[in-house]
């Protein structure tokens, strides 16, 4: 009888877990969190990781703003010893925050592009190209050389080798007419159309923004002897695919549905603005005007003046008042009596995040035709640019015009050095949408000419820094390959595009 | 490998879903840790056991060992950490024990108990994944092929083949060095405690002392106190200008000069609180060494006759006084504080900062009464 029984259970087990579906009893699968998701789901993810790593992000700001002299660090609060100083560690956020971050993005596209190559779907193959070219520009304009070719690949390369940054620029040019051509055939599904926040799936703004952004990677190596000809062949192969460049009101911009919420505001707005309740942010209070940067604007009549800035007291004081770049700063020095980032740039918690505008796109084109390597003309391109700037700081296009005709500092026809030009107004563009540009153009062609150097007594190479150091962690994590990259130093190791 | 994939930051918003790879990678595989382990023993006792010592030897074998946090990953990897099957591992070590009574059964009742016991344990790691020479496992603790486990590794300054510090020769400052330094490891080697008590008529004194050496901590803490200035590094030279001590200047590749009148440029929050003095961990590493006096504790015995005569319905009553972490000898180069402090609970060890409560001093008072 009690063998019986014993039977009876064998068989029951057997016959009860065989009826299971398989990994009945594996605990070790957690359905809660998922280890494969649509692509579509990926792509709306890094897309606003994008905006919130870079151009919407506080560390494109933090240190390039205050080089560039568009915002100064206020008194009664200390800090900013390595921005003010340019004496900054591997260990500074400058340093590990944008290649964190970079890197983290990037690994977000890997997937997209693997995922959408197995499921065939050409649009997002083609936004992951541009997007992780957005972000390997980058890497390279604030590091140099940087692992490329073994990057993203989980444990398959544990120690990704570093590669030669020029090889990692012309690559991108590729992967960029690639995108381009994929552009020109994809077919979007209404669902991938509503995935993509930053142009619902429009084939030709993203040709666009392609094309826009290889202009700006072939446009940093102007200055490299013997490069022209290379620069020419790339940009025929833009022309050839015929979408052209990002034009006036077609600049790419990122807006999830940012809400009046902790965490899904604006990342721009959410740390130089005003919190959830309209206080304004310890950030808002800390990042005041600076001289150089509202000088400009104040002695050459400039509208944009109470657009970038606000009057002393945030807005509520009837002066204009700034700290010159590094200056020793007492108590008084603050929100209440200097002024503050203006509502041209702070709209609202739910603005759009610009990541490439049109006038960012405009002065490219405007430079790339001066140089002769766009067929367009080089001043209407210019005076676009600085209309759509006008535009987009909520001022008209007739005050811009006014601005283009009466002042000497805009006006082409009274300036010689016509990149200076270009240049000087490109800066004077960009503040409070990218402070990296500017820095890195300033790095590129040492313009604006007289762009202030802190003035603090920390100071002790009398330089803007030329580049990021490499992170602690690379030194931690992928010792060898970073170590065989030589001492870095901020002022001479120079990314290969700075030769002048 | 297999990474799990959660809402990016931020999201949703409203309907809007977005997601993010996560940092960490798993080994879907991930097998058992299996540890061999071997020993021997030794135990004696002389005159009725009133002195006994007990030795023992051991080794064990780890295979397939787990990092509980994972291990670090280069962010151009894609992740941040990886939970695997990290390596294999040597332990050895030996084990005294030794307890006596040298002084008993004297007419007044004195009696005296001690008890010393010592242990060495010396550890190595004989592979890792990958065929990896070494691995971070966070807080600057590393696993190093052929090295005891975990070694502390953290940045220095720049220094010339002497290791004096190469200051700028106009500045005066410390040049910084990314690359790491190892500085040993973090679990102490040795451990000798001691325990002891005395006996006369109803009164107990006992106490317990423990020394601990071999090993190195990473101050974190520290670089805080020299960042708000608060530390008594940071007013040594009275927040005036000051030639780093032991330093030299390079005049020519591979020629180091004594520095001998070069002042750093500055000596007040600008030198201490900037990045280069504080984030240099090598500024904040020294010896964990220590000789504690974890407990002493002064105990009465009522006496029975008492009790009986009193209160029969107890059958015995005792009080005494007792001081925790009482005293604390420390190496000369640690000006701070305990070296047993520690970030967490995972296997890095010997590193602290600002957000661990500082050992508590602890003087108590008990009563027991037994029925």
């Amino acid at each position: 009888m009690k063998k019986k029984l014993i039977y009876v259970f064998t068989v029951s087990a057997i016959l009860l877990f065989g009826a299971c579906k398989k990994g009945f009893l594996d605990i070790n699968d957690n359905p809660n969190n998922a280890t494969v998701v649509k692509p579509a789901l990926v792509l709306t993810g890094a897309l606003n990781n994008t905006a919130a790593y870079t151009t919407g992000g506080s560390i494109f700001y933090s240190f390039a703003a205050l080089w560039m002299n568009y915002w100064m660090t206020p008194g009664g609060v200390s800090g900013w010893y390595e921005e003010r100083s340019y004496n900054f560690t591997t260990n500074w956020s400058g340093s590990t925050t944008l290649w964190a971050n970079l890197y983290d993005n990037l690994n977000d596209y890997a997937y997209l592009e693997t995922q959408s190559k197995a499921s065939g779907q050409n649009f997002f193959i083609a936004v992951a190209k541009t997007m992780k070219a957005w972000d390997y520009q980058y890497l390279v304009d604030f590091y140099g050389n940087v692992p490329y070719t073994q990057a993203s690949k989980s444990v398959v390369f544990l120690n990704p080798k570093y590669d030669k940054a020029q090889d990692i620029y012309e690559d991108l040019a590729k992967q960029l007419d690639t995108a381009a051509n994929l552009f020109k055939t994809a077919t979007v599904s209404p669902a991938d159309a509503g995935a993509d926040i930053y142009a619902k799936g429009d084939v030709k703004k993203w040709g666009k923004f392609a094309n826009t952004l290889k202009l700006r990677i072939l446009l940093r190596q102007s200055e490299m002897p013997g490069r022209a000809q290379y620069i020419k062949d790339e940009i025929a192969k833009i022309t050839a695919n015929g979408f052209g460049y990002i034009a006036t009101g077609e600049g790419i911009f990122n807006n999830p549905g940012y809400l009046n919420t902790a965490g899904k505001q604006n990342p721009f707005w959410a740390v130089y603005g005003y919190g959830v309740d309209g206080t304004r942010t310890a950030s808002h209070g800390y990042m005041l005007a600076s001289s150089y940067g509202m000088n400009f604007l104040q002695d050459n009549d400039d509208p944009r003046l109470g657009r970038l800035y606000n009057t002393v007291n945030d807005g509520a004081g009837s002066t204009y008042v700034s700290l010159v770049w590094g200056q020793d700063v007492n108590f008084d020095q603050t929100i209440v009596t200097v002024s503050s980032i203006g509502k041209g740039v702070l709209k609202s918690y739910d603005q759009s995040q610009p990541i490439i505008t049109d006038f960012e796109s405009l002065f490219l084109q405007a430079e790339a035709s001066q140089r002769g390597y766009l067929t367009s003309s080089a001043q209407s391109n210019y005076e676009a640019a600085v209309k759509a700037n006008f535009v987009y700081l909520g001022l008209t296009e007739a005050e811009a015009t006014t601005y283009l005709t009466d002042q000497d500092v805009a006006n082409w026809t009274s300036n010689s050095d016509k990149i200076a030009l270009i240049i000087k107004q490109k800066w004077a563009a960009m503040n409070g949408t990218n402070a990296i540009e500017p820095w890195t153009d300033y790095r590129r062609l040492e313009l604006p000419a007289d762009m202030p150097i802190s003035i603090a007594s920390t100071v002790t190479t009398k330089k803007i820094p030329v580049r990021m150091l490499y992170p602690q962690r690379e030194y931690n994590t992928n010792a060898a390959n970073v170590i065989a990259e030589g001492t870095i130093n901020q002022f001479t190791s120079r990314i290969f595009w700075d030769v002048k | 490998m297999v990474s799990t994939i959660n809402p990016a930051g931020n999201f949703p918003y409203g309907s809007t879903a977005g997601y993010s790879i996560d940092n960490v990678v798993y080994d879907p595989n991930l097998k058992p840790e299996q540890t061999i382990s071997k020993e021997i023993g030794f135990d004696i006792g002389f005159l009725n056991n009133r002195i006994t010592l007990e030795t023992s030897a051991y080794l064990q074998n780890t295979k397939d060992q787990e990092i509980i946090n994972g291990i670090d990953l280069s962010g151009t990897t894609g992740y941040t950490s990886a939970i695997i099957n990290t390596g294999e591992g040597e332990n050895k070590g030996i084990e005294f024990s030794l307890n006596a009574a040298p002084v008993i059964g004297l007419s007044n009742g004195f009696r005296w108990n001690v008890g010393v016991n010592y242990s060495y344990n010396t550890n190595k790691v004989l592979s890792l994944y990958q065929g990896q020479n070494q691995l971070g496992i966070g807080d600057n603790n590393y696993i190093v092929v052929g090295q005891s486990f975990p070694s502390l590794q953290v940045s220095t300054y720049q220094t010339d083949p002497e290791g004096r510090v190469i200051v700028d020769a106009n500045t005066g400052l410390p040049l910084s060095n990314p690359i790491n330094k190892d500085f040993g490891q973090t679990n102490p080697s040795s451990v000798l405690g001691i325990n002891t008590s005395f006996t006369f008529k109803n009164f107990t004194l006992s106490g317990v002392a423990e020394y601990r050496s071999g090993n190195v901590f990473y101050n974190s803490f520290a670089s805080t106190l020299d960042f708000a200035g608060i530390s008594y590094t940071s007013a040594q030279a009275g927040r005036e200008r000051f030639i780093y001590p032991n330093s030299v200047i390079q005049t020519s590749p591979g020629v180091f000069v004594p520095n001998t009148n070069t002042t750093t440029i500055n000596g007040n929050g600008s030198f201490w609180a900037d990045g280069i003095r504080t984030n240099t961990a090598s500024n904040y590493v020294m010896s964990a060494a220590f000789w504690k006096i974890r407990e002493l504790s002064l105990a009465y015995q009522v006496p029975t006759q008492w009790l009986q005569s009193r209160a029969k319905f107890i059958k015995n009553a005792s009080i005494a006084l007792i001081g925790r972490n009482l005293f604390m000898f420390r190496p000369s180069d640690n000006i701070y504080t305990d070296p047993e402090i520690n970030v967490g609970t995972g296997n890095a060890q010997g590193v602290n900062n600002l957000n661990q409560t500082p050992p508590t001093r602890i003087y108590g008072f008990t009563a027991t009464i037994g029925f």
